[in-house]
């Protein structure tokens, strides 16, 4: 009878150990926050004169078109820009001072497996523009897919 | 962390086991008949867990069969079909498996006591599926909204092999049946990997770690059908 007791008892015990170690067990994993995740479009702006020459456009700012909602506004030679992940189009609106040009961007979209927690990232393929041109005289576009903000991907000149 | 703490409990169990062994010694040990026969038995956590989350529905039932006075061959099946919501996507997971060992009972019963406190090892395989319900992408800021992305991603023809060792007990709570638990360690051999995806859960693995470790844990209520009777 002692011994059932005893067996018991250990018994016990391991439930509630495993039990913890169980509870332990949950994933804890958290994306770490010094990942790339979908990455921005990078835009440089260049002289038209002088094309291999930066040049800073003077009171520039980015609005979204349909939420007219300002991305940035700054005198600039470089800016990074969000696409939409959840379509294929994002219209912008480029700003030189009060001189408009509206720049509608396509691609097609495809999603990236990163981890568990991290989830996907969303890599854009195709990217092509058609834009208005007030202040803006040129775009050409670097690279058509966009995966990492490293390169320039999109040149405007002005 | 966690490597810790599972370590932790490991050496007290092992720690535990040399203990009764030891109290066993000093007992007297009386010859007495041992009932050999298979063991049959559902792990009962699992339709239990299911009523709970229906998104986590799951069913193993498990076998052994005694052919030394403490080694049993064991054996385990099981299917699994579970969806995991995770921050930036859903996926679902479905499967089946069979794990195959031995248990040694380290557990020395007075008289013609059944129970057992056993570790065991296993070898496991697994089949299975994972379909990505939706995604989430994963971008800066916030300044879209939208849909998540629901285009299912279907991967078919997944399968897995993992090496599992046990720590369990049961107690035989009235005639022939029995009551028990274990907790499993897995590390997985070999898998195939899905492009573009990770096996993030492996039926019989359950959660995949980013060691390629899991971890598990059974209630199992079993009943034993005895063939023999031998005098251990």
């Amino acid at each position: 009878m002692a011994s059932k007791i005893i067996f018991m008892k250990r018994i016990l015990i391991l439930l509630v150990s495993a039990l913890l170690a169980i509870a332990s067990c949950e994933t804890d994993e958290i994306c770490d926050q010094t990942i790339q995740p979908t990455p921005n479009l990078v835009i440089t702006f260049y002289d038209i004169d002088n094309p291999e020459t930066r040049k800073e456009v003077i009171g520039f700012s980015a609005k979204l078109l349909e939420s007219q909602e300002v991305i940035t506004t700054t005198d600039t030679d470089s800016i990074q820009l969000p696409l939409d992940v959840f379509n294929l189009t994002t219209s912008y609106q480029f700003l030189e001072g009060e001189t408009v040009d509206d720049i509608k961007l396509t691609y097609t979209s495809e999603q990236i497996f990163m981890s568990q927690s991290c989830g996907y990232r969303t890599q854009f393929n195709n990217l092509e523009n058609i834009s208005t041109s007030n202040w803006i005289q040129k775009i050409s576009v670097e690279e058509t897919t966009i995966n990492d903000q490293k390169t320039e991907h999109v040149k405007i000149y002005h | 962390m966690l490597k810790y703490i599972t370590s932790f409990l490991l050496l007290s169990s092992f720690a535990m086991l040399g203990q009764v062994s030891m109290e066993a010694q000093d007992s007297i040990a009386l010859p007495k008949d041992q009932k050999y026969g298979i063991r049959v038995g559902i792990d009962i956590s699992k339709p239990v867990q299911s009523i709970f989350d229906n998104q986590n529905k799951g069913i193993e039932i498990t076998a052994d069969y005694r052919i030394k006075p403490n080694l049993f061959i064991a054996a385990e099946m099981g299917a699994t079909d579970r969806t995991s919501q995770e921050d930036y996507f859903n996926f679902t997971t479905k499967g089946a498996y069979i794990k195959a060992g031995i248990n040694l009972n380290a557990y020395k019963n007075w008289l013609d006591m059944q129970n057992e406190i056993f570790v065991g090892l296993r070898y496991g395989f697994s089949s299975f599926s994972h379909t990505i319900n939706s995604i989430t992408p994963n971008q800066h800021g916030s300044y879209f909204s939208g849909e998540s992305i629901t285009d299912p991603i279907n991967y078919d023809n997944l399968s897995a092999h993992w090496a599992e060792f046990i720590f369990g007990i049961k107690a035989e709570t009235f005639n022939n049946l029995f009551i028990g638990f274990s907790v499993s360690l897995k590390g997985v051999l070999s898998q195939t990997e899905p492009e573009n995806f990770k096996n993030l859960y492996i039926p019989g693995v359950s959660s995949v770690n980013l060691n390629n470790n899991g971890v598990g844990f059974n209630y199992t209520l079993s009943y034993l059908i005895p063939f023999k009777k031998k005098n251990k």
